[in-house]
């Protein structure tokens, strides 16, 4: 990030404390489509938890703007981050209300299996299992569309350690994967 | 690698956005009203924080305040001075006139006897003159004004008081005894 757009977003934050609704829109309308994208990827599509992904994003972001440096990082990297921790606890809390709901289903029928998860909520499972440099490597891959280079260039390492750092990933979502489709 | 790329490119590939639903416009009332709140509580809070700021800068100085502002006991404690009448003796073999206390040196009283009119007077005057001649032990001059205060006084001078100087009740006893002499030497021839 330069100096200026630090600048820039020091004076939209300081804007926005302040209570600057048009300060917001900047960066509300520069970012909004970005951050739905990557709920509806984190959620697999799962529209409901996705919307409630990014309403939640948007008020904690509120609420915790007074934290945000923009000389540790731009704006859309903090909004992801705190994206990506809303999206977990959405996903594990929706995971374990339909776990419960199934456990009372089965005691009413007798029957003797769960049913599994379906393939959305496969992936959206397995990818709040992920540590986080793994999500965040597979995010840029897959739902930015990002080369290794970029991506190298982004987490400032060379591409040899990014190639690994995929590998890594994509073999933990794998096993994740497989292991939310066993339980 | 390649494998693995297409094994999870379907799985994790990006999700379409929705054709329904302006999700965007819907939650733009809710998010400005957030901001707005959330900027008046952060004044508040501010503002609160000055004033406990302020309180416990006040209450610290009122903690801390110098001894000299603290009102002692000794302080407290008023001190009354308490008059109380004493009489004390003053020996005045006779009583002054104003004019006569004022003037206090013998030469003085002796000048005022001279220039009274009254015998009485003159006689008192010459007597005070006498017994301060006497105090400055001025022996001479005691013994004229004494012998002049007996020679405006008359007879009735003669009389012995408690009050009288040694040297005066000298001269009255000396100046008795010669009258005596005088009036018994007379009886005689």
């Amino acid at each position: 990030m330069t100096q200026v757009s630090q600048h820039t977003e020091q004076l939209v934050r300081d804007a926005v404390l302040a209570g600057d609704v048009a300060a917001w829109e900047i960066w509300y309308n520069a970012y909004f489509d970005k951050l739905a994208a990557y709920a509806r990827w984190r959620t697999a599509g799962h529209m409901a938890l996705a919307d409630e992904v990014v309403q939640e994003t948007w008020l904690l972001a509120i609420r915790k703007l007074a934290s945000f440096d923009p000389t540790r990082g731009a704006f859309e990297a903090w909004l992801i981050g705190i994206a990506a921790n809303v999206a977990r606890n959405l996903v594990r809390s929706h995971q374990r209300e339909r776990h419960r709901q199934a456990c009372l289903a089965q005691t009413q029928r007798e029957t003797a299996s769960t049913p599994p998860p379906e393939s959305q909520e496969g992936v959206a499972l397995a990818l709040a299992e992920l540590p986080e440099h793994y999500e965040q490597a597979l995010r840029m891959k897959y739902l930015e569309g990002r080369c290794v280079d970029a991506i190298a260039g982004e987490l400032r390492q060379s591409p040899k350690a990014v190639e690994s750092l995929l590998t890594r990933a994509r073999q933990a979502f794998r096993e994740a994967y497989q292991k939310v489709n066993h339980e | 690698m390649n494998e693995d790329h297409d094994d999870l490119s379907a799985l994790l590939a990006p999700v379409p956005a929705p054709t329904a639903g302006d999700q965007q416009q819907a939650l733009r009332p809710r998010l400005e009203l957030a901001i707005r709140s959330r900027a008046r509580w952060r004044a508040c809070s501010r503002a609160g924080l000055a004033v406990v700021i302020f309180l416990m800068g006040v209450g610290l100085g009122w903690f801390l305040r110098t001894p000299a502002d603290v009102p002692t006991l000794q302080e407290q404690v008023r001190m009354e001075t308490v008059f109380v009448p004493i009489p004390v003796p003053l020996e005045s073999p006779v009583d002054e006139s104003p004019a006569e206390a004022v003037a206090k040196t013998p030469g003085e009283l002796e000048l005022q006897a001279e220039l009274s009119s009254q015998p009485e007077q003159a006689a008192r005057l010459y007597r005070l003159a006498g017994d301060g001649y006497l105090e400055r032990l001025d022996y001479v001059q005691a013994n004229r004004c004494y012998r002049l205060s007996l020679h405006f006084a008359g007879p009735a001078g003669l009389e012995l008081h408690p009050q009288d100087s040694w040297l005066l009740t000298s001269l009255k006893n000396s100046l008795y005894l010669e009258k005596t002499h005088a009036s018994q030497t007379q009886t005689g021839h």
